[in-house]
C-alpha cells in the first residue's frame, strides 16, 4: 500500500513536470521567441464568401446586440449571409430574428421547433442552410469588432488551412473577482497558449465561435456529432488528424461575456470537462495513428486532449501524500513538489501555470490583474470538483451510451 | 461599462510595403520581447547558483537558530520544548521536541461528528462555491485523520517525527525555492540583480514564516493533539508557502511589466 502510493506520488510528480515544461516552452515562444506571422498582410485579396452561424436559445438579451455588430463589419455585404438559429427558444428571440430579416436582405434566420435542441444540432441546420464557401461561428453573447470577419476569412486563401480560430476576450472583466481571474485564464490561453502552439506548428484548437472552417470539409467530416459537447475541440482533432491545419488569429479579438457567478461557472466548465473528456475518449487513438502529423504534434495532441484531468490527478497525488502523512511514511520531497504543482496550476479552462499567464498580462499591458495571481491558489478544489464532475459525467456518457443535451451559459443583460 | 482597455502602443516598425503599411497597426498582439543575450542568462544562471549554495551552507545554522527560537517561545508559553538532535541530508538539525495532547477516544468521535456536520451546514448555508469547497475539503481532511486515529489508535507521526517532518520540508523548500524561482523568473527579462532580490527576499519572507509558524503549529498539538496534524501540515504548511511566493513574484511581475510599458523600445514588433 505504501510502496503503491509513493510510486503514485512519483507518478503525479512526472506528469506535472512534462506539463511545466510544455508551459514553459510555450511561454518562451510567446514572450521572446519568433513569432509566427498570420494571414494579416492580405489586404486586396480575394476573399471567400462567408455564412456566419449564429446559434441562439433564449437569446433575447443580446440578439441585437451581436447582429448590428456583424451588419456593421467593414467585410463586403454582398459576400456575407447571417443565418441566426432560433433553436427552441421562447423569449422573444424568433420575434427579433424576424425584424432583422425584413430590415436586412443578407440575414436568414433558421427556426428550428422540432428535433433536440443543442448546438451541434443547430450548427447542422445552419451548414444545411448555408450557401458560402466559408463558415464562421459566434455564439449570441460576442461581440465582433468592424474588422473581425476579414481578419478571420483571411486564412482560408491558404488551401490547406481547414479552419480559424480568433481571440476572445471578456467585456465584464471588472464585474466581479470571478470575471477578474477568468479574463486572466482567457488571456493565457489565448495571448500566450493558443499563440505559442501556432507558432511552434502544433495543435491551435478551433474554439467553436469566433472562428470559422471551410464549409465543403464541415460536410465531408459529416457535419457536427450531437452526442459531442465539445463540438469544437471534436472539429480540431477531426481536421488535424486528417492533414488539415488550424490558424490562430491573435489581433482577431472578439468581445465576450463570461459567467459573472460562481454556479454559471461550475455548469460552464463542468460541461466543457464533459465534452473535452469524451473527446478524448474518441481522438486519442485516432490522433496517434494519424499519419499526417509528427512525434511532436501527437504528444502535444495527447497533451491538450488530457488537460481536464489534470486537477484531478493533482488531487489524486495530495490525496495520496495525505494517506501516507497518515500512515508515517510521506516522502517530503514528492509533497514538496505536489505542493508547487497545486499552486501554480490553477488557471481555470486551460490550467496553465502562474508564468504563463503572468506573461501574457505582460504582453496585454495589463498590469494591476498580475497581482491576483496568488488567489489563483484557493479555487483550486473549486477546480478539482468542477472537473471531476465533469470527467464522471463522461465516464458515465461512455458506460451508458447516453445522449447528451446541451446546456446553455446564462447572460445578464448588461452590455458595454 | 469600458471595453477592455488597449495598452500603450508604439508605432510598428515592420511595415513591409506602402501597400500592407495602413492595414497594419500596433497591437498588443504583434509585440514581444527581445530574446535575452547568452551573457544575461549565465548572470542569472550564477546568481541562483550562489543562492543555492547560500542556503546549503546556512540552511543549518538558520535552522538551528529558528529550533531555539521556537523552544524559546514554546517554554515561554508554557509547553515545556528543547531542540533535539537530527540529521536530514547533509545537515544537522534540531527540531523541536515538545510534548502532544493525548486524546482520548471521546474527543477523536466528537471531533468527527463536529466536522461532519460543518461539512452538511456549509453544504445547507451554501456559501461562494470556492469558499465551501476549500472549507469542506479542510474538513474532509479533518474526517479522515480522526477515523484514522480512532480505527489504528495512534497517529502516523508522534510530537517529535511532526516536528522533524515539519523542519525537513522547510529545509526542503529553502533548497528547491531558489531553483523554482529562479527558472521562472528567467522566463522574463529581469536583470540579475533583479532575479537575485526576489529569490533572497521570497526565502527572507520563507524562513521567518516558518519559524512562526512551527511554534504556532507545536503549541496547537501541545493543546489539542495529533487530530489536527494533517491539517496544519497540508493546508497550512510549508505547502502554502509557494502560494504567498506566487504574491512575490507578481508583484516584482507587475513592477516589470510597469517598466516595460514606460520604456517602448524594449518591446519587438512582428
Amino acid at each position: 500500500m505504501v510502496v503503491t502510493l509513493k510510486i503514485w506520488v512519483v507518478v503525479v510528480v512526472a506528469v506535472m513536470i512534462v506539463y511545466a515544461i510544455r508551459h514553459a516552452i510555450f511561454t518562451i515562444s510567446r514572450l521572446a521567441g519568433r513569432q509566427r506571422p498570420y494571414y494579416q498582410d492580405i489586404i486586396d485579396g480575394q476573399m471567400p464568401s462567408l455564412s456566419v452561424l449564429i446559434p441562439m436559445h433564449n437569446e433575447a438579451v443580446v440578439a441585437a446586440s451581436v447582429l448590428d455588430a456583424i451588419l456593421g463589419s467593414d467585410y463586403p455585404m454582398d459576400k456575407v449571409e447571417v443565418i441566426a438559429i432560433d433553436d427552441h427558444s421562447n423569449d422573444g428571440t424568433a420575434a427579433i430574428l424576424k425584424r432583422y430579416a425584413l430590415s436586412h436582405p443578407n440575414v436568414r434566420p433558421l427556426f428550428r421547433e422540432n428535433g433536440s435542441r443543442g448546438k451541434s444540432n443547430a450548427l447542422n441546420a445552419g451548414l444545411e442552410a448555408a450557401v458560402n464557401e466559408v463558415v464562421i461561428v459566434f455564439d449570441a453573447d460576442y461581440l465582433p469588432a468592424r474588422d473581425l470577419l476579414r481578419q478571420l476569412a483571411n486564412a482560408f486563401v491558404d488551401p490547406e488551412v481547414g479552419a480559424v480560430m480568433g481571440r476572445v476576450v471578456p467585456f465584464n472583466c471588472d464585474h466581479n473577482f470571478l470575471t477578474r481571474v477568468l479574463t486572466m485564464e482567457r488571456t493565457g490561453g489565448y495571448q500566450v497558449d493558443q499563440q505559442a502552439r501556432y507558432n511552434l506548428d502544433l495543435l491551435p484548437q478551433y474554439g467553436g465561435t469566433v472562428g470559422g472552417f471551410r464549409r465543403e470539409i464541415a460536410h465531408l467530416l459529416g457535419g457536427f456529432d450531437p452526442n459531442q459537447l465539445a463540438e469544437d475541440t471534436d472539429l480540431t482533432f477531426k481536421l488535424f488528424t486528417r492533414g488539415w491545419h488550424v490558424a490562430y488569429a491573435n489581433r482577431a479579438e472578439c468581445y465576450e461575456q463570461v459567467p459573472e457567478t460562481w454556479s454559471t461557472r461550475f455548469r460552464q466548465l463542468r460541461r466543457w470537462a464533459r465534452g473535452h473528456n469524451l473527446v478524448f475518449v474518441r481522438h486519442a487513438l485516432p490522433l496517434l495513428r494519424s499519419e499526417y502529423l509528427n512525434a511532436t504534434q501527437k504528444l502535444e495532441g495527447m497533451l491538450l486532449l488530457l488537460v481536464y484531468t489534470i486537477p484531478l490527478l493533482l488531487l489524486s497525488g495530495f490525496a495520496a501524500c495525505a494517506a501516507l502523512f497518515l500512515m508515517g511514511a510521506m516522502p517530503i520531497w514528492g509533497a514538496v513538489w505536489i505542493g508547487i504543482f497545486v499552486v501554480t496550476y490553477n488557471a481555470f479552462g486551460n490550467f496553465a501555470p502562474v508564468y504563463e499567464i503572468g506573461a501574457a498580462e505582460v504582453l496585454d499591458g495589463m498590469h494591476q490583474r498580475i497581482y491576483l495571481l496568488p488567489y489563483l491558489f484557493f479555487v483550486y478544489m473549486y477546480n478539482t470538483w468542477t472537473t471531476a464532475t465533469g470527467l464522471i459525467d463522461a465516464l458515465g456518457d461512455v458506460l451508458r451510451r447516453r445522449s447528451l443535451t446541451w446546456e446553455k451559459t446564462e447572460r445578464s443583460a448588461v452590455r458595454p | 461599462m469600458a471595453l477592455v482597455a488597449e495598452p500603450a502602443v508604439t508605432p510598428a516598425t515592420a511595415a513591409s510595403s506602402d501597400q500592407t503599411r495602413p492595414s497594419i497597426v500596433p497591437h498588443r498582439s504583434y509585440r514581444r520581447l527581445p530574446i535575452r543575450g547568452f551573457r544575461s542568462r549565465l548572470s542569472s544562471t550564477i546568481i541562483v547558483l550562489l543562492v543555492e549554495l547560500a542556503v546549503i551552507i546556512f540552511a543549518a545554522p538558520v535552522a538551528g537558530g529558528i529550533s531555539r527560537l521556537v523552544a524559546t517561545a514554546l517554554n515561554g508559553s508554557g509547553v515545556a520544548s528543547a531542540p533535539q538532535g537530527d540529521r536530514y541530508l547533509i545537515f544537522n538539525l534540531a527540531p523541536v521536541g515538545s510534548p502532544m495532547a493525548s486524546t482520548g477516544y471521546e474527543t477523536l468521535v466528537i471531533w468527527l461528528a463536529s466536522a461532519v456536520v460543518g461539512i452538511i451546514v456549509l453544504a445547507l448555508l451554501r456559501p461562494a462555491l470556492p469558499l465551501r469547497y476549500f472549507v469542506i475539503s479542510n474538513l474532509t481532511l479533518l474526517v479522515a485523520s480522526a477515523a484514522y486515529l480512532i480505527v489504528t489508535g495512534h497517529p502516523g507521526y508522534d510530537e517529535s517525527q511532526f516536528s522533524r517532518v515539519y523542519l525537513t520540508t522547510a529545509v526542503t523548500v529553502w533548497l528547491v525555492l531558489p531553483v523554482v524561482v529562479g527558472l521562472v523568473c528567467m522566463l522574463f527579462p529581469f536583470s540579475a540583480l533583479e532575479t537575485a532580490a526576489i529569490i533572497l527576499i521570497a526565502l527572507s519572507y520563507d524562513v521567518i514564516l516558518c519559524a512562526a509558524r512551527y511554534a504556532t503549529f507545536l503549541w496547537v498539538l501541545a493543546k489539542t493533539g495529533p487530530v489536527l496534524m494533517l491539517n496544519l501540515y497540508l493546508f497550512f504548511g510549508p505547502l502554502l508557502d509557494f502560494a504567498l511566493i506566487v504574491g512575490l513574484f507578481s508583484a516584482a511581475l507587475v513592477r516589470l511589466s510597469n517598466k516595460l510599458d514606460k520604456h517602448s523600445e524594449d518591446w519587438e514588433w512582428l
